[in-house]
């Protein structure tokens, strides 16, 4: 085989070439690594809110929260459904929460509002997300206008900061006492308050949006399941929490994949072609060395194999420096309406093995493609041009 | 001198083609970026200034009471005022296709929607029929309903099965409404004892018509301050400025299509430039016969840089001849069909074509300037001796 | 090095060329290279192949070399039809027998005089990187470069390149080294050594060696020159 340094070192030798195409490839690599990356965050996101011993009741034919509704009586009715996990004074655990999307100002951002999620909570709603810590302040007091702020949103709007204020709803003033977080999840993206302080706000009299329930065990689904479904009169749909949120963030994080892998299947073509070009020109440049080496007994497909070599090391060069530079993504946050709720979701660049080893594995096919022709023009030369001076 | 660089660019034609793809693909791309951009702010641009949205001050899902539309219409100004529902069917048929489904009163919508355009027969049998719904040309397309066809939607916020005829088929004369939205009557909804007790009477939002579009910023505020002390405050804007804050929140995504298209540029100059570099490194040995000659490292310049924008410019020329077809006949018209809800009028924007061309004769010289400055750099002597 | 001849054919020629004829299309027009050409080479001959441009010693060199195809009639070299070889085929016996001296020293810039000498023996089978290394390093003692194997070719003087690059035709003890003008790029002093080398080559260690040049005292240094005029012997 010919020496795999002899095709590194050429490489060097074409310093400015090198550079200018590896960085195209590495662009490519880029922009596909981030846009998985962000796909990636948006499930992880929505999905982390999803615990598999937890059930979201919604109303029968209601995709999302913001689109339910269940009254009072309903609402007792589930929660004292088998298959729920009571806790020690053998209270059901089991959140009905009423959820409302508000718009506030943007900060940074002049005139502009957003959507934000406020959602109304029961006393006990932190049995049953334990999860949930206050990471600054105190908890909410219930019964008063006080509220709690995700981290997620914390400082982005205006009014969301710790001692801060904001308007529910017009002469309906509430109070940020504490900051939350709840594992990465797009809780963080929220604002809570008591439940009655939204349902009077509102007019939502005494019904809610959704109960979630705990479990007993995962295992206890199918029976909480059937038993709330043979009920028609509840007129009620389960969903485990999971199945719920990966509804939620399918639509989003398919659009950004699909997005991202249609948007770097066109800039690889440009890409490909930039490999093609310098390939040539290597090919092109060092005909004569070409010709050397098949006088000398390589064969045509060692030639072969030995530009396609060198291009896909060239390509690999650009993959992995796209591929760091798509890193930096993670130090970005990307706020984007989530088209399930039309709330503003704050979501991260998550990064995974699969997707960086994926994304340079991309590069690489980006060169072999493009160092193909190539590197058939060089197998082709005929070993008397060795000859010629 | 310019013929210079032409003749260049014929000496490696392979190359000179390569590149020209290059370029070409990177503003087809481009353009198509810059369409789904512009296509997305198209909505804000063709709305219409002489119509103001009404809506919940807190949030455009929570309702209002149909009162208000009748007090809307008594403000001075106000031409004609209609309210709309979100109904939020679903064809369980077609579970996969989305399209937007809105309770209206006819008579007054399409008083408001005047871009709307039914036959006067399709109008006469919609207002007369309850259970009658209108549907757009796309959508029409898309789920094959024909007038006269009975259709049954599940409503997602409103419990149950609805049954709809098919009254009309409409198309419109301008870019500011969907065609693939599904209209029907309010009355249907609201007179149902299936309608939810809380959502009884009430509606998503109003949109007037005002006479003088100049006095419609005048006019919203008059609709808000008449609201300003109920129970239920409302938020009134110009047709224009509810969907820039739409747009608001989606920028990130812009941002981001904004970013790449960029992106793709950058990679179009090192390709470009990549070439040009490649073609001076090889003549070296000429440009310094030439500068023997008596040439100046200026003229030497000038040969490098009108090779690479010639390359730019015939590239994005062939780019933008070949984006046309695509981006209007192939792509705008599937997502016009198929997405019209984001996309109502998936167009080429002639000033798009403006900026690529010029963007690609800047990236042209600027992607030349490297391997020109090199070439200026050259010493005679060198590179008479180097030879080929 | 070894200097085994035990290989030699029955009567000792270790190229026999039988009614050679090369012809290349240009354009509608056909080119008579070589005519009919007869051409025997003993084992351990050292032979100059002479003419003037055009002449057809270049096509006959490529032809004896294994790098082209006769039009008709045969080249046996070393016992073996070339011509009817497969193009696979040739290339590896190019690498076993043939040793190649050019002009232009065609050294790989990027690699080191002894990567460059040692890159024919990649193609040899069974031979772990340190024999390489060893058998490249004798093949650069021979020709008095030990010292400079670490360096790039960028960095030795023209005869000094030319001198690698037969330790490189060396450096797989071929039966037969072929050169193509090895003198045409040099000063007289470089040609000297490297043609004083060519001469040590086949006196001390019994290489045959077939060579094309016109100049005179290139030629002069063969044990026997032949003269080619319009693709035929004189």
């Amino acid at each position: 085989m010919i020496p795999i340094s002899y095709n590194v070192r050429s490489l060097f030798v074409r310093k400015a070439t090198t550079i200018a195409t590896a960085l195209g490839i590495g662009l490519v690599v880029f922009v596909l690594s981030s846009a998985m990356m962000l796909s990636r965050g948006i499930r992880n996101t929505l999905v982390s809110n999803g615990s598999p011993d937890r059930v979201k009741v919604l109303r029968k034919g209601s995709d999302t929260e913001m689109a339910s509704g269940i009254e009072a009586n309903t609402a007792s009715l589930v929660m004292a459904a088998p298959g729920v996990k009571r806790d020690a004074d053998g209270q059901p655990l089991g959140s009905p929460e009423v959820v409302v999307v508000i718009a506030l100002d943007k900060l940074g951002a002049e005139g502009m509002v957003s959507n934000i999620l406020v959602r109304g909570v029961p006393p006990q709603v932190m049995k049953v997300r334990p999860e949930v810590r206050i990471i600054a302040g105190r908890p909410a007091r219930p019964g008063t206008d006080e509220v709690i702020v995700g981290k997620g949103v914390r400082g982005n709007f205006k009014g969301l900061e710790l001692g801060q204020s904001f308007e529910l709803k017009k002469n309906r003033p509430v109070q940020v006492v504490g900051i939350f977080e709840a594992a990465g999840s797009s809780l963080e993206s929220e604002v809570w308050c008591d439940i009655e302080t939204l349902r009077t706000s509102f007019g939502r009299g005494s019904s809610s949006s959704s109960v979630t329930l705990v479990l007993e065990s995962p295992a206890a689904y199918d029976g909480l399941a059937s038993y709330i479904e043979n009920d028609k009169q509840l007129g009620l749909e389960p969903l485990r929490e999971r199945a719920y949120y990966d509804k939620q963030s399918e639509g989003t994080s398919i659009f950004i994949t699909v997005m991202g892998v249609f948007i770097a299947l066109s800039l690889s073509v440009g890409a490909m072609i930039g490999a093609m070009i310098t390939m040539y020109g290597a090919v092109a440049q060092r005909s004569k060395e070409v010709g050397t080496l098949r006088a000398l007994g390589f064969s045509r497909g060692e030639v072969l194999l030995s530009f396609l070599i060198e291009s896909s090391v060239l390509a690999l060069v650009g993959g992995i420096i796209g591929s760091i530079a798509s890193m930096g993504m993670t130090a970005v946050d990307f706020s984007m309406m989530n088209f399930a709720t039309w709330q503003e979701i704050r979501f991260t660049f998550d990064p995974s093995p699969g997707i960086i080893i994926g994304s340079i594995a991309a590069g690489g096919i980006m060169g072999i493609l493009g160092g193909f022709f190539p590197a058939v023009r060089a197998a082709r030369l005929s070993p008397i041009v060795a000859m010629r001076q | 001198m310019s013929m210079v660089a032409v003749r260049n660019l014929r000496r490696n034609p392979l190359r000179t083609v390569l590149t020209i793809a290059a370029v070409m693909v990177a503003i087809i791309f481009f353009v198509t970026l810059r369409t789904v951009l512009s296509a997305w702010t198209a909505g804000a641009d063709h709305a219409a200034k002489d119509r103001i949205g009404t809506r919940h001050k807190v949030s455009f899902i929570m309702p209002m009471p149909r009162r208000y539309v009748q007090e809307v219409r008594d403000i001075a100004g106000v031409k004609s005022v209609a309210s709309a529902n979100w109904f939020g069917g679903k064809d369980p048929k077609h579970d996969r296709e989305f399209f937007a489904t809105l309770a209206v009163e006819p008579k007054e919508f399409l008083e408001v929607y005047d871009e709307i355009e039914l036959p006067a027969e399709q109008r006469e049998v919609w207002f007369q029929t309850k259970t009658g719904a209108i549907i757009g040309d796309s959508l029409a397309k898309k789920l094959g309903w024909k007038i006269g066809d009975k259709i049954t939607l599940t409503g997602t916020i409103y419990p149950g099965e609805w049954e709809f005829v098919i009254s009309g088929i409409y198309t419109a004369t301008r870019r500011s409404v969907d065609r693939a939205t599904l209209y029907f009557h309010y009355d249907y909804l609201n007179d149902d004892p299936r309608t939810p007790q809380s959502i009884h009477d009430q509606v998503g939002w109003i949109v007037s018509r005002v006479d003088d579009p100049g006095r419609s910023a005048d006019i919203a505020k008059a609709i808000d301050a008449k609201f300003d002390e109920r129970d239920i405050q409302t938020l009134s804007m110009s047709e224009r400025a509810m969907n820039t804050s739409f747009i608001g929140m989606i920028s990130a995504i812009l941002k981001a299509v904004n970013v790449v298209s960029l992106v793709m540029l950058g990679i179009m100059a090192l390709i470009i430039g990549n070439t040009v570099a490649m073609g001076v490194r090889e003549r070296t040995h000429e440009y310094g016969v030439l500068r023997a000659i008596g040439f100046l490292p200026q003229h030497l310049a000038v040969f490098v840089v009108s090779e690479s924008v010639a390359v730019s410019i015939f590239g994005g020329l062939l780019g933008i001849m070949l984006a046309y077809p695509l981006v209007e006949q192939v792509l705008g018209r599937w997502l016009e069909e198929n997405l019209g809800g984001f996309f109502p009028f998936f167009r080429i924007d002639p000033q798009t074509i403006g900026v690529s061309l010029v963007l690609a004769a800047v990236l042209g010289v600027l992607a030349g300037a490297l391997p020109a400055y090199s070439a200026m750099k050259l010493k005679v002597v060198d590179s008479l001796r180097r030879a080929g | 090095m070894s200097t085994d001849t035990s290989s030699q054919s029955a009567n000792g020629a270790i190229v026999s060329a039988k009614k050679v004829r090369k012809t290349y299309l240009r354009g509608k027009e056909e080119l008579n290279v070589l005519q009919d050409l007869d051409l025997t080479v003993h084992e351990g001959a050292f032979e100059a192949l002479m003419g003037p441009s055009g002449s057809g010693k270049s096509t006959l060199l490529n032809l004896i070399a294994g790098l082209d195809r006769p039009t008709s009639g045969t080249i046996e070299v070393a016992g073996v039809d070339v011509g009817a070889l497969p193009e696979r085929a040739r290339a590896k016996w190019r690498a076993a027998n043939i040793g190649f001296i050019f002009q232009t020293y065609n050294m790989m810039p990027v690699l080191t005089a002894l990567e460059n000498v040692e890159l024919p023996l990649l193609l040899a089978p069974h031979l772990s990187g340190k024999e390489r290394r060893e058998r490249a390093t004798t093949a650069l003692d021979v020709v008095g470069l030990k010292e400079r194997m670490q360096h790039y070719p960028r960095e030795l003087s023209g005869g000094q390149e030319q001198r690698v690059a037969i330790a490189r035709a060396i450096v797989t003890d071929p039966r037969l080294i072929v050169a193509d003008e090895p003198t045409g790029d040099l000063d007289r002093k470089s040609a000297d050594d490297v043609l004083a080398l060519l001469e040590r080559l086949n006196q001390e260690f019994n290489k045959t060696i077939i060579m094309v040049t016109h100049d005179p005292a290139a030629a002069e240094r063969a044990k026997k020159v032949h003269h080619l005029d319009k693709g035929a012997l004189l």
